[in-house]
């Protein structure tokens, strides 16, 4: 494995979690937007459980990613 | 029992509905390309790697590259679907529209403003699954508020027209909107605070 190697896996390791927070920072502006339209007695509205899960899958799915282009690179650089 | 609505009537929220779950058709197709871009590509880089190491990494690179953005597309659309909707009150139609990056829009309508409701429900998908477009048309610069693939666009035209001409509503038409929508969309019942008052 070269240096070369370690870049590649950084770069797309930082690309997957890029993407994640980029998306995760932009969904707490808005809901939190939302939840003022819609009133905090009504914020479930917003702040679904659907969300929440969608984003839990998120995560797991980038952390899932980030493993699985590690283990493409390392295979063929081998 | 039944409710009429009027000016007067303390603001509430009545129903909260999502676009269709048929718009998840493209997000779904985007993952399955990029999963299946991805193997062809790592194929093809397996392939070239003996006889040129460089070609096939750049394959490797491109098919990862594909995977990690369609992943990200397809949560984004899921994310998009999930947040945007529509919420009614017992005045006013709240629309989110909210897509990462691109849109973030609010529009606030008065049902009392409402100059027309129309439904359409064109092709055998959306008859057979029951969505279809609510086109509202408002006075003056607003116009119309066009609403696409809205599930069970006829029971929310009739209830929103209802609301709009102050015809009593019973409550049995927000316990069957309740019954489609709870198990995916919040539902508030007029109602129970009234019957507590009472």
């Amino acid at each position: 494995m070269t240096w070369e190697t370690y870049l590649l896996i950084v770069f797309f390791n930082l690309l997957s979690l890029g993407f994640f927070f980029a998306v995760r920072k932009t969904v707490i502006h808005v809901t939190k937007s939302y939840t003022r339209i819609v009133g905090k007695e009504n914020r479930h509205m917003v702040l679904t459980t659907q969300l929440a899960l969608i984003r839990f899958v998120y995560l797991a799915t980038v952390i899932g990613l980030m493993v699985f282009s590690t283990s493409v690179l390392y295979y063929y650089f081998l | 029992m039944t409710f009429t609505f009027n000016k007067n009537t303390e603001e509430s929220v009545i129903l909260s509905i999502q676009d269709h779950w048929i718009v998840l058709l493209k997000p779904v197709i985007l993952l399955v390309c990029g999963v299946t871009l991805f193997v062809f590509l790592a194929y093809i880089a397996m392939l070239f790697k003996p006889n040129s190491w460089i070609l096939g990494l750049v394959f490797m690179l491109l098919g990862l590259f594909f995977l990690v953005v369609c992943v990200h597309f397809f949560f984004v659309y899921l994310l998009h679907w999930s947040i945007s909707g529509l919420v009614f009150t017992t005045k006013r139609i709240i629309d989110l529209r909210f897509f990462p990056y691109v849109e973030d829009d609010v529009i606030h309508a008065e049902i009392f403003n409402i100059n027309e409701i129309e439904k359409w429900k064109h092709g055998v998908f959306r008859n057979l699954l029951n969505y279809g477009d609510l086109i509202i048309r408002l006075p003056g610069k607003t116009g119309m508020l066009d609403f696409k693939n809205v599930p069970h666009p006829g029971r929310i035209s009739n209830l929103l027209e209802n609301i709009r001409l102050h015809r009593p509503v019973e409550k049995k038409d927000f316990q069957h909107l309740g019954a489609i929508f709870s198990k995916k969309y919040s539902f508030l019942d007029p109602y129970s605070k009234d019957e507590e008052e009472t």
